[in-house]
């Protein structure tokens, strides 16, 4: 079974596994069609071998360009794979099902702005809003549309809301019976009435008939929910406050079920103050949609004033806007413009998925800032991923007992940013370490790692001299020593005199360890200074063996007795071996947040076996650090502890300045929409990779924006200039 | 006949004076812009209260600006909306030349009288040509070419100006130019005939500024698109801390001005109605104590009418952010008791009002701004910006320059593009001669003023002035902006990390513009290789 296991996989590689985006489509569908895909294997496989076929043809068109291939027809199962994304059918972006025994759908590949510049400015350019404003100010009455014109609710879909209403009230199931029960009041509204504008008293009839919620408890709760929630839209707040400020009438027309005062309450709260008027359908008996709405608002102000209306709904806002004799200004819905490029709708689950897509669409289309697209890739592909990695931390903080939390630089310095003002009041620490140093401070327990990074990972650059080695190590002193086994300081270190070298240092090991004992020691005093008297702590790092983590442990637990414990925590683990940690983690000793080879293990396969796996490398440009790689410990002169440092890679500092910005803003945009619903913080790691899935999938975005940053290509080292790259060059190189 | 072409409340509040005092018995056909409809929705009443005997609009909004049918358009535009062929005004008068209504007089070589864009405009042609330009590059080029920002177009006959009001040298030939001053000229007119001129603009009488108010005329900086609306509303709260403190404020904003005064500045009165300015002395009870404005030119027809008058200064929008740290230096300064100080690369204006208006008088201070890079053996107190567009600086000259300085002399850099040119990699002791003044900052949370990291760098061998340096407090509250900026003196520990750390931020960037040299050099030699030059 492993030969076969191994020869498909070899397969799966050479036909699809290579091309990223391909894979990507791919795996999407068998996610999204999982139940089809079992009964259907042969039409996946020739799914498969087509994705594989236009693979190819666009490799042959990259050398000689031609017109553009769409890429193949995928089988679609009945429900068009809804019922595989956990979404009832209808709801979601793609349309209507199809039919039994009918074609299936050509999968469009969409346009992906991200890839030509920030999603900010290429998608919808809005006018500024002072721009915006002096349009307006030529009509006597301006009218403007509420929900996603006024105000944004942080979900991509407005009755996502209901989700956070069913926690509140304990009531699983709540969205689907809230949608039911408005349904009900509506049909029998129209029934009374003529019309389908049912109030939410209305609503809560039904809904105390049918789940026992008390109608004014319920009401009470949703209208606190929607206060709690709803937020201003920057950019149509600025153009209120320059027509009101400029004399102009200004009212607000809505087809909603909250009555007027709850809508100008949630309005007044949100900052807008000043409406002249404020129409809502379910008092007013008439809505937008069929017009009615719009003609109690000429009768109000006299069929001779001119009206000009603004909002999302191409329908109800623009075109009866119109045809009752309103000029109109259609403002493209922030979810509606972003929607085709978030990972929302790629499988993650719907609350947080629906909690991200609202928040970073409001961010980034509302019209008021247009953002880098470093910036946008902060805070699109890594601000969930650096919020739902701290929030879990904190959780386990709490139910481990751990008293401290030490982030190790470089990848640290962005999570401790994020969790220190997500939890102000836990305990955290910027730990100064890295690979070199802990390769070298436990080689005395890991002989082999030592080695292996010492000595082999330089070898297959071949772009270090011997001497440079020893000297990246401290072991300057045994340069002497060479010559006795045939080596030279000057010699290259390359694959026939890596052994030779490795040999050499095992010969010489009590040296060597005697050497590093007393950067040990000074390690000690600066590591036991930031424990300070806690008795358990975590050590944090991003991925991906945790060796790190696991010298740390060793150092602090057993070299030097602490008798502080110590555990360990990844954002993911995923190694070239993939056996390496598993015994680690199933002790317990290290968890992972993301995946590791055991947990998530889809979310595991992707990022293994994308990008020529380079997607753990394109991962890291979250978490670096504006400062060089820390080298190491050394006693000055007055005694004090002294840290050493390599080459700064100063070119990439402003490049990590925008991404860290962005991941920032994110986070504390949605913890601050969410602060009393602290649930809301915790994301899985599934959902919380799922925006860089989308992003790790199109390379092209890293090798356009970010191919002048430098990286070592030998980790565990000091930097000599012959050993560094640009991204650039490891695209080239990788045939990326 | 004769015609008028207008375009602003300026302009025309111009041609209708011009026309009353020079040819008041002969018919005149007024010239306007389409996009009047909005500006002036009662620019009839020009006709119907006897301003002018016909009007026209010419199509601007419909001209596109493309060179190869520009002058088709222009003159199908002419030909549709003006009912009479050129040659039936013996003279003609154009406001606003850069507009392509000029582009048929030229087509058609008929000479024609030249009225400066704005008041004092004609000594200050760049700033009409980047005004057009931030928007209409296409128009400001064509302008520019045929000598209708500066009137040196052969068919103008005379250029019509304020000469009182020129701020710099006018160009070219003074003989074809006449004065010709609106305010002026409005004082002597009849009142009947102001009164008409009020009553066409809607101007509201009566206002009632208060005893001890300000007149602030803004500027459209976020309209034209050079500064976004978060910078010009920082930019008005930044500046009025600053100058306006004590008085009641009167806005008039420009007519393409919509942002909230009212808003920004609670207590404010806003005079949403559009007139010129030259109308403010017959519309206010009580007259303003001082005046704020960005370019002379705004306040140049009424400057008269205020005991205090202040010029932000053309280019305000790329420097008022500095205005703390501007601030920040004088004051050291003056605390330290300095009376004499040089400056390099300093945006004269926003000195000049600080040490006049920012409550900075009790110092004593006299600055003087050099004009080129000229590094001085004298002892001095050095106030130093921007000097990266002197004539003559260079990174190297400024390092020997400080490295060679006499014990007294005194360095002070704002370091306001982060350059660090205190920073001197050859010379390890420079950091014993340097004291970093960080600026802390307390912010309400709807400031937006977003900057962090700031610090004046004092430079000096003379240790007693360090540590009197070390010494200085200061504090000063934004209330406006939200918020208060303070320098207070720091232990020894906090000092050091405060010079490591920028000593650090140094590095990085000479680092990066190495970095960046390379590069550049890298190409270019690639490029030769490529072309066979070895």
């Amino acid at each position: 079974m492993g030969i076969l296991k191994k020869w498909k996989d070899r397969i799966y590689e050479q036909l699809i596994g290579r091309y990223p985006v391909e894979n990507g489509l791919y795996q999407e569908y068998v996610r999204n069609h999982s139940e089809y895909h079992r009964k259907h294997r042969v039409q996946s496989w020739l799914y498969l071998c087509r994705l594989s076929r236009d693979a190819r043809r666009v490799q042959a068109d990259k050398k000689h360009p031609q017109p553009p291939v769409s890429t193949p027809r995928r089988p679609v199962s009945q429900d068009g794979g809804q019922a595989a994304a956990g979404r009832p059918a209808g709801k979601s972006a793609s349309n209507a099902k199809p039919q039994a025994g009918a074609k299936p759908a050509a999968a469009k590949q969409p346009f992906l702005p991200f890839l030509e510049g920030a999603e900010s400015r290429m998608v919808v350019p809005r006018p500024s809003p002072d721009h915006f404003a002096m349009t307006l100010m030529r009509y006597d009455v301006i009218s403007f549309d509420i929900f996603d014109t006024l105000l944004f609710r942080p979900f991509t879909e407005p009755r996502d809301l209901f989700l956070v209403l069913g926690k509140k009230l304990d009531i699983i199931n709540f969205q689907n019976i809230r949608n039911e029960m408005e349904r009900k009041a509506r049909e029998v509204h129209q029934a009374r009435f003529g019309n389908r504008e049912a109030n939410i008293y209305d609503i809560y009839e039904y809904v105390e008939k049918y789940t026992g919620i008390p109608k004014e408890y319920g009401i009470q709760m949703e209208f606190e929910t929607e206060l709690e929630l709803c937020f201003a839209n920057p950019y149509m707040k600025c153009v209120f406050d320059l027509l009101k400020s400029n004399g102009k009438t200004v009212i607000a027309v809505s087809d909603m079920y909250l009555p007027r005062e709850m809508i100008c309450k949630l309005l007044e709260k949100c900052g807008y103050q000043g409406f002249d008027e404020v129409f809502v359908s379910c008092e007013c008996n008439a809505n937008k949609i069929t017009g009615g709405l719009y003609r109690i608002v000429k009768r109000y102000f006299g069929a001779d004033k001119t009206f000009v209306h603004v909002g999302d709904n191409r329908d109800a806002d623009v075109a009866m806007a119109q045809k009752c004799g309103f000029a109109t200004q259609y403002y493209a819905g922030v979810n509606s413009i972003g929607k085709s490029y978030r990972a929302t709708y790629d499988g993650m689950s719907e609350l947080i998925g629906s909690a991200y897509g609202g928040i970073v669409n409001a961010a980034l289309h509302n019209g008021m800032n247009r953002f880098s697209p470093l910036y946008e890739h902060g805070y699109l592909y890594g601000g969930l991923y650096v919020l739902g990695f701290c929030s879990w931390l904190h959780r386990k903080m709490q139910e481990k007992g751990i008293e401290k939390i030490l982030f190790i630089a470089r990848d640290g310095d962005i999570y401790r940013r994020v969790f220190q003002m997500l939890f102000p009041e836990a305990k955290s620490e910027y730990l100064l370490w890295s690979r070199i140093v802990n390769n070298k401070l436990t080689a005395e327990n890991d002989r082999y790692t030592f080695l292996l990074r010492a000595v082999r990972a330089h070898e297959k650059t071949g772009k270090s001299t011997i001497g440079e080695v020893l000297s990246s190590l401290s072991l300057d002193f045994l340069a002497d020593e060479l010559p006795k086994s045939h080596l030279g300081a000057k010699h290259l270190l390359i694959p026939s005199n890596g052994r030779m070298l490795e040999d050499f240092l095992i010969r010489h090991w009590q040296q060597v360890i005697d050497c590093f004992d007393q950067e040990s020691r000074l390690a000690q005093r600066y590591v036991q200074h930031l424990i300070g008297g806690c008795k358990k702590i975590a050590v944090v790092d991003t991925g991906w063996q945790g060796t790190s983590l696991f010298g740390l442990k060793w150092l602090i637990e057993e070299k030097w007795e602490t008798g502080c414990e110590v555990q360990g925590y990844l954002a993911a683990s995923q190694t070239a071996c993939p056996t390496i940690n598993q015994y680690k983690i199933l002790t317990g000793e290290l968890e992972t947040y993301l995946f590791d080879r055991a947990y998530n293990r889809m979310t595991y396969d992707f990022h293994a076996k994308t990008n020529k796996g380079l997607t753990s490398f394109l991962f890291e440009l979250f978490t670096q650090a504006c400062h060089p790689t820390f080298q190491g410990f050394f006693e000055k002169e007055d005694g004090s502890v002294g840290f050493s440092f390599g080459v700064p890679e100063v070119e990439n500092y402003d490049y990590i300045r925008e991404i860290h910005s962005g991941i920032y803003d994110f986070c504390r945009e949605y913890a601050g929409r969410f602060q009393n619903e602290r649930f809301m913080l915790n994301i899985s790691g599934h959902d919380a990779y799922v925006p860089f899935r989308l992003i790790a999938r199109n390379p092209a975005f890293f090798k356009r924006f970010m191919k002048d940053m430098t990286y070592s290509i030998v980790t565990g080292s000091s930097s000599s200039a012959t050993e560094i790259e640009t991204i650039g060059d490891m695209f080239r190189r990788s045939g990326l | 006949m004769v015609l008028y072409h207008a375009i602003s409340s300026y302009q025309i509040l111009e041609a209708m004076i011009h026309r009353k005092l020079y040819h008041p018995e002969e018919k005149a056909f007024l010239v306007l812009p389409d996009f009047v409809v909005n500006k002036l929705p009662q620019y009839q009443q020009l006709k119907k209260m006897g301003f002018f005997d016909e009007l026209s609009l010419f199509p601007y909004r419909q001209i596109r600006h493309d060179a190869k049918t520009l002058m088709q358009q222009v003159e199908d535009a002419y030909e549709k909306n003006i009912p009479y062929p050129i040659t039936a005004f013996h003279t003609v008068y154009l406001a606003a030349a850069h507009f392509y209504f000029s582009l048929y007089l030229l087509m058609k070589e008929i000479p024609f009288h030249y009225f400066e864009d704005g008041c004092g405009i004609l000594s200050r042609p760049e700033i009409s040509f980047d005004l057009v330009n931030s928007h209409t590059p296409f128009q400001a080029e064509w302008a520019q070419e045929h000598g209708l920002f500066d009137g040196m177009n052969p068919l103008i006959q005379t250029r019509i100006c304020n000469l009182d009001a020129q701020t710099a040298e006018i160009p070219g030939d003074r003989q074809n130019v006449v004065h010709f001053d609106v305010a002026y000229a409005l004082e002597g007119l009849p009142e009947t005939f102001r009164e008409k001129i009020i009553t066409f603009f809607g101007a509201p009488e009566g206002l009632d500024a208060g005893e001890n108010s300000m007149l602030v005329m803004t500027q459209q900086l976020a309209n034209l698109g050079r500064i976004s609306i978060q910078e010009q509303m920082l930019l008005y709260q930044m500046t009025l801390d600053y100058y306006a403190q004590g008085y009641r404020l009167v806005f008039k904003p420009h007519p393409d001005d919509v942002l909230y005064y009212d808003r920004l500045f609670p207590g404010s009165l806003v005079i949403r109605e559009k007139f010129p300015a030259e109308l403010l002395p017959y519309l206010l009870k009580t007259r303003p104590k001082a005046a704020l404005v960005q370019y002379s030119s705004a306040l140049a027809g009424v400057r008269k009418c205020f005991p205090i008058n202040i010029f932000c200064g053309y280019g305000i929008e790329d420097h008022f952010w500095k205005l703390h740290l501007y601030d920040a230096g004088l004051r050291l300064a003056g605390k330290l008791g300095i009376k004499k100080i040089v400056g390099l690369g300093l945006f004269a204006p926003q000195i000049e009002n600080l040490l006049q208006y920012g409550g900075l008088s009790d110092f004593g201070l006299e600055v003087c701004f050099a004009q080129k890079f000229a590094p001085s053996e004298a002892d001095g107190f050095y106030l130093i910006d921007d000097p990266g567009g002197l004539e003559g600086f260079s990174y190297e000259k400024m390092e020997e320059w400080l490295s060679a300085a006499p014990e007294k002399a005194v360095f002070l850099f704002l370091n306001t593009q982060q350059d660090y040119l205190f920073y001197q990699p050859d010379h390890p002791d420079w950091a014993d001669n340097t004291i970093p003044l960080p600026i802390r900052m307390q912010r309400q949370e709807d400031c937006l003023f977003k900057r962090q990291g700031e610090a004046l760098w004092l430079l000096t061998k003379d240790k007693d002035f360090q540590n009197a340096a070390r010494r200085v407090t200061m504090e000063k509250e934004l209330p406006y902006t939200g918020m208060t900026w303070e320098i207070g003196p720091m232990d020894d520990v906090a000092l050091k990390i405060a010079v490591l750390e920028g000593e650090i931020a140094a590095m990085e960037h000479r680092l990066k513009h190495y970095i960046q040299e390379n590069r550049e050099l890298k190409e270019q030699l690639e490029g030769q290789e490529e072309r066979g030059h070895f």
